[in-house]
């Protein structure tokens, strides 16, 4: 546990600790922080890198897929070298040369029901974020949270609308002290496990800068949770990529959800 | 008679018309969609009891799941 800053510290995050509501100890809080990333494609990608660079102390990713060359134009962590190697192993090796305050596990494995336990018995992360491709995973991620009592900060696109949001569950409310957090829904609560996407996520097209747009949001929201500043939970926020508009609406808790109830 | 404004269109609907009812009016499959009203998002168990009231905003929308 690191209790305080050297001088290479101060300058590095001097911008950070300018916000009066940050300071050192939002700094500390976020040298002392153990995060899981999962998901390290066009939005995981991102969310490291601005992790990393702000000084997270511990930061798990978990990805089993490879660099494509179609993922290039929005995955700007990875160079056409990186091509079929291990998404997480690239993107973890590249973030431990540049940030050394930041220590980054590569966990190479697709996170299924039967093996999320001893990963996360193993990691023990204060935080999750959902950067995953696909709706079963994002379902399990939502389920960890609940159980693991961690606090899930979620984003998706699929063509031209992302959606965001930050979900704390009940568990922690107590444990948490922050103003006007209630209780609220979850993932499945909103989207029940039996749920229709509209579309295959792995034939939409998207452009870079969209999802990098949802990636900024979901590692803002859990940088300010780390760092002690409110966040709102429970309410989903949707991005029209073409419009460049958001909406949002609060996630009500279904009293029949079979994940948080 | 009702008006409900519904993804911003307004709609003269059945005074004390269900989520779920409208959803079938619509031909939507209620796997497919989220349901907010009033910036709220209303559980899909819910909907088969949720009565919409005159001047609500309704919205449905899917769940994305790419990243
Ligand atoms: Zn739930």
């Amino acid at each position: 546990m690191k209790t305080s800053l050297n001088d290479h510290q101060y300058i590095l995050y001097s911008k950070q600790m300018l916000l009066a509501d940050v300071s050192e100890q939002g700094q500390l809080a976020l040298l002392n922080a153990n995060v899981a990333v999962v998901g390290v494609g066009g939005l995981g990608q991102l969310v490291a890198q601005y992790l990393a660079a702000a000084g997270v102390g511990q930061i798990h990713l978990i990805d089993d897929d490879k660099v494509a060359l179609s993922n290039l134009p929005r995955q700007l962590l990875f160079n056409p070298t990186d091509i079929e190697s291990n998404k997480a192993h690239v993107a973890a090796d590249k973030l431990q040369q540049r940030n050394r305050d930041s220590k980054i596990s590569a966990h190479s494995i697709r996170l299924t029901s039967d093996n999320y336990q001893l990963l996360f018995n193993t990691i023990s992360p204060q935080a999750i974020f959902d950067c995953s491709d696909n709706f079963a995973t994002r379902q399990l991620i939502n389920r960890i949270a609940v159980e693991q009592h961690l606090p899930l900060f979620s984003a998706a696109i699929s063509a031209d609308q992302g959606q965001w949001f930050a979900y704390l569950p009940e568990s922690m409310l107590t444990k948490i002290p922050r103003t006007n957090t209630r209780p609220h829904g979850c993932y499945h609560c909103v989207f029940p496990a039996d749920s229709l996407l509209s579309q295959n996520c792995s034939e939409m097209g998207v452009l870079g800068p969209a999802v990098g747009i949802m990636a900024s949001m979901q590692a803002l929201a859990g940088m300010n949770y780390i760092v002690g500043r409110h966040v709102e939970f429970g309410v989903l926020h949707r991005f029209d990529a073409k419009r460049l508009s958001w909406s949002k609406a609060t996630m009500a808790m279904d009293k029949h959800c079979c994940v948080c109830r | 008679m009702i008006e409900i404004h519904i993804n911003g269109e307004s709609q003269q609907l059945a005074a004390n018309i269900t989520l779920a009812e409208i959803l079938a009016l619509k031909h939507i499959t209620p796997q497919s969609v989220a349901v907010v009203v009033n910036h709220t998002i209303i559980p899909r168990s819910q909907w088969s009891q949720h009565q919409c009231q005159a001047d609500d905003q309704l919205e449905f929308f899917s769940a994305v799941s790419g990243g």
